[in-house]
């Protein structure tokens, strides 16, 4: 059987060169046989013509009979398919108004999917940027049930003198824009006031200099800033010189000790990074500082938690000058604080916020999607199929007339409709990328996006081609036939 | 409305025996193959001439049948084939089984 199979695509690859050839011998093997019924009608009796005639009768539908040999001999599936792409290419470009609006209107469409599921692949299902990101977490206090918030200063000096045992144990605070000048353009800019364990916390390396020592995280220390890429390359073009000069933040002189890796994403974004100089000495109550750890291996969440459940208590006792609420402690991870998986009523601002984006984006991002995508193909696709009624009808009604079988006028529907596709799907994903990059910062996309870009694509053009194939059972394709005949009567 | 089967419809599945059987005898073109078998079968098999074609090439694909441009007698140049080895084997094959089915059908319908 496989020797068999193996001979047959052996015949078929040596006819694939020469198509033409196969052609003209069949034509010229059922000429012979029309001249030979025509003779043998002519012996008994009839007229030339009437045997002319007779000996196509008889034999029946020729074209059916060379395109079912075509279809014997050659690579039928793999031809076809390129003669259906080459037809819907040609249809495209008699039509580029058509053509272009399509285009536009399903970029639009797979654009707008692709945009929004960047920016839930990001948020939601990618992992954090960081090392290890599934074991950094973040300790707040639970001043009241369900709710929770940032740290004071003496609580972070109590933890990092009490540390039970994360990594990497840093502070910082964010959401301070500082006023950056000394140059021609004065910008603000955002800042984060970090501990020193910040930096290898996140993994963000310098490519120039370096991050802060102890020296310059103890209160007192001297002015120093740890700049961002971006900014680095915006306002100083990337000169390496910075490094070691002074610039001034808030009219106050710091000194630029690195620049980090166009690798590093913070969160929230920032520019520059001063030292947070925690002072041990500090009764300042106020809750300002975030405080993210890493877990050590093998270490649960529930066990970090009874460890900061015991440091609570033990900080109550030895600061009876606490707010209330102190106490209470609780980690959870890092990944979870961004997504919004987080205990309900969290009153951190920014977190707030973003739990905000990941909410909205997990019920809207379904239905949006969903939405602009039939949209565009209810748009697009169909209207290629269905409102092209001369070109395509009148096709339709050709095909029948010659006994072309309905799956291949679905085929052929689905050239026409995926040779524009394709040039469709490009455009959609360049929004997407240009989504992800604005809101997200990221470089590329990542497969689960394509993956997600060539569903979209995928269900809003192909399953198109099927109904055109079925018009005849409304009398859709005979009309087609009848308006196109009509027309060239009258011309 | 379906087609209705005519007395001369060929069974489904012996045109390619027919054509094999026919081509036993040395090589012909189709319009000879068509006549052969309406003749020889005294105009009780009428092979469609649409069909005949499409059956010699599938023949001729799968090795069972091979082909060459010649000369035929009224000095036209025409397609003739040939058995294969293969194609004697499968024309003995199907000779056999179909051997075996039309005497059990005739035994069958012998009976009171």
């Amino acid at each position: 059987m496989l020797a068999e199979w193996m001979n047959i695509l052996w015949r078929r690859s040596k006819v694939l060169l020469r198509r033409r050839q196969l052609d003209r011998d069949l034509n010229d093997e059922l000429q012979f046989h029309f001249a030979m019924r025509e003779q043998k009608l002519q012996e008994e009796g009839s007229t030339a013509e009437e045997a002319h005639y007779s000996a196509r009768r008889q034999f029946g539908n020729a074209t059916e009979v060379k395109e079912a040999n075509r279809e014997m001999w050659g690579f039928a599936l793999l031809e076809t398919v390129w003669q259906d792409l080459c037809y819907g290419l040609r249809q495209s470009r008699r039509s580029p108004g058509f053509t272009a609006a399509a285009i536009i209107t399903l970029a639009l469409g797979i654009g707008a999917t692709m945009g929004i599921f960047a920016v839930f692949n990001a948020v939601l299902l990618q992992p954090l940027p960081y090392p290890d990101s599934d074991r950094i977490v973040q300790i707040s206090t639970q001043r009241c049930e369900g709710c929770g918030s940032s740290v004071s200063v003496p609580m972070f000096v109590y933890w990092q003198e009490n540390n039970p045992g994360f990594e990497d144990l840093a502070a910082y605070q964010i959401g301070a824009s500082v006023n950056l000048s000394g140059g021609d353009n004065p910008e603000l800019v955002d800042a984060i006031e970090a501990s020193k364990n910040y930096f290898r916390l996140f993994g963000a390396n310098p490519i120039l200099g370096r991050t802060f020592t102890a020296a310059e995280d103890r209160p007192g220390g001297p002015r120093v800033l740890v700049m961002s890429y971006g900014l680095w390359q915006r306002r100083f073009g990337g000169d390496p010189s910075i490094l070691g000069s002074t610039i001034t933040l808030e009219g106050l002189p710091y000194s630029v000790i690195g620049i980090l890796s166009p690798a590093f994403q913070s969160y929230p974004r920032a520019d520059v990074w001063v030292p947070l100089q925690a002072d041990p000495n500090s009764t300042n109550q106020a809750h300002s500082l975030i405080v993210d750890g890493r877990l050590p291996s093998g270490v649960t969440l529930a066990r970090a938690n009874s460890w900061m459940e015991a440091i609570g208590k033990r900080y109550v006792q030895s600061h009876p000058q606490q707010l209330g609420g102190d106490g209470k402690l609780k980690v959870t991870t890092l990944q979870q604080q961004i997504t919004g998986k987080r205990p309900p009523g969290f009153t951190d601002p920014d977190g707030r916020r973003l739990a905000g984006i990941a909410n909205r984006l997990r019920q809207r991002s379904e239905s949006t999607a969903g939405a602009s995508r039939k949209a565009a193909k209810r748009n697009c696709a169909s209207n290629r199929c269905w409102r092209e009624p001369d070109t395509h009808c009148s096709s339709t009604a050709h095909r029948e007339s010659l006994a072309c079988p309905r799956w291949r006028g679905i085929r052929f529907g689905a050239g026409r409709v995926g040779s524009t596709g394709s040039v469709d799907a490009r455009p959609g994903l360049l929004s997407a990328w240009a989504a992800s990059r604005s809101r997200l910062n990221a470089r590329s996309l990542d497969n689960r996006v394509r993956g997600c870009s060539r569903c979209s694509h995928c269900s809003s053009v192909w399953p198109f081609p099927g109904p055109p194939a079925f018009t005849n059972g409304l009398g859709l394709s005979a009309q087609g036939f009848g308006r196109s005949g009509g027309r060239q009567l009258e011309t | 409305m379906p087609k209705q089967p005519e007395s001369g419809d060929l069974l489904q599945g012996t045109l390619d025996m027919l054509i094999l059987k026919t081509l036993n005898r040395g090589s012909l073109h189709g319009y000879a193959i068509a006549e052969f078998i309406h003749q020889t079968s005294e105009d009780v098999l009428k092979v469609e001439e649409g069909a005949l074609y499409p059956a010699l090439h599938r023949l001729e694909l799968r090795g069972l049948l091979a082909s060459d441009w010649g000369i035929s007698e009224n000095n036209r140049r025409a397609k003739f084939y040939k058995l294969t080895k293969a194609g004697r084997k499968a024309l003995a094959e199907q000779a056999a089984r179909w051997n075996r089915v039309s005497t059990a059908i005739v035994r069958v319908m012998g009976t009171a």
